[in-house]
């Protein structure tokens, strides 16, 4: 990740603009600091999972969480108006997801 | 009259509280002395003069009433250009926010205001707190009070060079990663950053803000603490905040002393520091010795990943954070006809500097699902690590003992090409963020060429009151005030 096709890709997915005339530039300071970066990689530690971050265990792998649906929504015709329950809601709160 | 700016914040209160001065003729002192010295240093985004003037008129006739007054009566206290000031400019030193105005006071601002403290004016800063320097601002270069020629440190550079150059007493900065410390160090002025949770960040723009924390800055350690206990405390509309048991206080010596103080000493960081502060500080121990306290060396097992981890964790959440800025919300008018929404909002960005454009892509990189595990669950694993090796030291030590900066003062513009170079600078400073611990840099000298340069304490959890007592007795032990003179 240090070529300027590299960076005017990520440019891309980050959404930001950045002049051609700078590209270089940026390239070659993004290079610098994913350096500085590269010394986690030296890093090794058996006490620590991964999947262990500031004592949150991440319990489900993210392919398994239930894939979303839109919320039913039922229009009165009559008086013109919506009306929509969210799926997962109780007593007009959303449940949100457990941590 | 003319050099009522010299005094503390702590004596101006009673003189005014006593009616032997009002808060509109020290607001004109104060006036005064901004418009004479920041030409110079280019501390100030914006000037609250008027309002100002306004206020200071109605804390006058709150007391001539006979009315009780607050704890920061008639004190102008300057605020970094990232805490919302309702009518305020908000522009976080960014082309992004040059416009913007904010809707609604920050809670620290709003205890600021009850405890009768007056706005001066916002703060010049490196853009959204993202540098150590404050030359990374469109307003210009923030420059040091002690030599014009150098940094002033940041990024609240604009709020430890206004205090420093005695255009106010007390200011108010935020440290994401010793962003209050560094300057402080720089200019010779008092900088504390409180643990995580003490101080609300309602109102505060966001940057990195698993690490940040709003902090006072000032020259006397007798003024740190009013200006403390006033934005201490918990905030409904911040989660993170909880309540304090106590107020802050200044003790006598002798109850510090009684307190046996069990300090650890990382020498291993003031060796690595330049020569120059290595050997100030080393002094600075070497008189400690005289006092009942229990000196012992100490070291840190994991400081060679503490670099990468903190930026790989700050640029991560400076890319979520930042996303908000999108002309939609927030942001600057730009007419979106004839672009489609993606291509609106990369222009829209286009504002942004440099040196947050390079944060944002390095965030999203970090964060991005083929690289998680490599860059940023690592990065938290070993900021686990190091809170728990704090926690172990903090069973025997109240307070560790470190150098603020490793370096002195440099020049304007010449370390600011070279970014890897400026964040292996934090090391020190981003301990406290890593960990959420408190921390405070105070002056500890100066080097040969005039340069100032600080101490840092770190202490435990909500265990403010420790560094304010070794503060304390570092204060009465060196005193220099009698360097301001020069300013």
């Amino acid at each position: 990740m240090s070529t300027e096709d590299d960076v005017k890709k990520l440019c891309d997915l980050s959404k930001l603009e950045i002049p051609d005339e700078m590209i270089m530039e940026t390239a070659k300071k993004v290079k610098d600091v994913l350096g500085l970066f590269s010394k986690l990689d030296e890093f090794t530690n058996s006490d620590f999972d991964l999947n262990t971050v500031n004592d949150l265990r991440i319990e489900k792998s993210i392919d398994s969480l239930r894939a979303d649906t839109l919320f039913s929504v039922h229009v009165d015709n009559k008086d013109n108006k919506f009306d929509f329950k969210p799926l997962n809601s109780k007593n007009g709160f959303i449940i949100g997801p457990r941590i | 009259m003319s050099q009522l700016f010299r005094e503390p914040a702590n004596v101006i209160i009673n003189r005014i509280k006593r009616g032997e001065l009002t808060a509109e003729e020290y607001i004109s002192v104060i006036i005064d002395r901004i418009n004479n010295m920041d030409t110079k240093i280019n501390s100030f985004i914006t000037k609250n003069f008027e309002n100002a003037i306004k206020r200071s008129r109605e804390i006058d006739k709150k007391i001539q009433k006979g009315e009780k007054t607050g704890v920061l009566t008639g004190i102008p206290v300057g605020i970094k250009d990232n805490i919302s000031v309702k009518g305020l400019k908000n522009t976080c030193a960014s082309r992004m926010l040059s416009n913007y105005i904010s809707t609604y006071d920050a809670t620290v601002i709003e205890h600021i205001k009850s405890e009768d403290g007056i706005i001066i004016g916002k703060l010049n800063m490196d853009e959204f707190g993202m540098g150590s320097t404050s030359e990374l601002s469109p307003y210009g270069p923030v420059r040091n009070p002690w030599n014009h020629e150098y940094v002033a440190g940041g990024s609240s550079g604009g709020s430890a060079a206004a205090v420093s150059s005695l255009q106010i007493p007390i200011s108010l900065g935020s440290d994401t990663g010793g962003s209050i410390r560094c300057p402080a160090s720089f200019c010779s002025v008092i900088g504390l950053k409180p643990t995580y949770g003490s101080v609300s960040r309602n109102g505060l723009i966001s940057y990195s803000n698993s690490m940040e924390q709003i902090g006072p800055i000032a020259r006397t350690i007798f003024d740190i603490v009013p200006i403390l206990n006033t934005i201490s405390g918990e905030d409904r509309m911040d989660n993170t905040t909880v309540v304090l048991k106590s107020q802050y206080r200044i003790k006598s010596l002798e109850e510090i002393l009684s307190s046996k103080l069990r300090i650890g000493i990382l020498s291993e960081l003031i060796e690595t520091s330049e020569a120059q502060i290595m050997n100030g500080i080393q002094e600075k121990i070497k008189v400690l010795e005289k006092f009942p306290f229990d000196l012992e060396d100490t070291r840190l097992g994991i400081l060679d990943f503490a670099v990468a981890a903190y930026y790989i964790i700050a640029m991560a959440e400076a890319s979520s954070n930042l996303s908000r800025f999108d002309n939609i919300r927030y942001g600057y008018y730009s007419n979106p006809e004839g672009y489609d929404w993606r291509s609106y909002f990369a222009k829209s960005r286009s504002l942004f500097g440099d040196e947050v454009k390079r944060r944002i892509l390095l965030g999203s990189y970090v964060l991005s699902a083929g690289y998680f595990g490599k860059y940023y669950a690592k990065a938290q694993i070993v900021r686990s690590r190091i809170r728990n090796e704090f926690e172990k030291l903090f069973m025997k030590y109240d307070v560790l003992i470190l150098p603020t900066m490793p370096v002195l003062p440099f020049k304007l513009g010449e370390r600011i090409s070279n970014p890897v170079d400026l964040y292996n600078l934090d090391l020190f400073t981003i301990l406290a963020n890593l960990t959420g611990f408190p921390a405070i840099s105070i002056p500890a000298g100066f080097s040969q060429e005039g340069f100032p340069f600080g101490i840092q304490f770190i202490a435990n959890a909500f265990d403010e009151q420790k560094l304010i007592d070794l503060a304390v007795l570092f204060e009465k032990e060196f005193d220099y005030k009698e360097r301001f003179e020069s300013i």
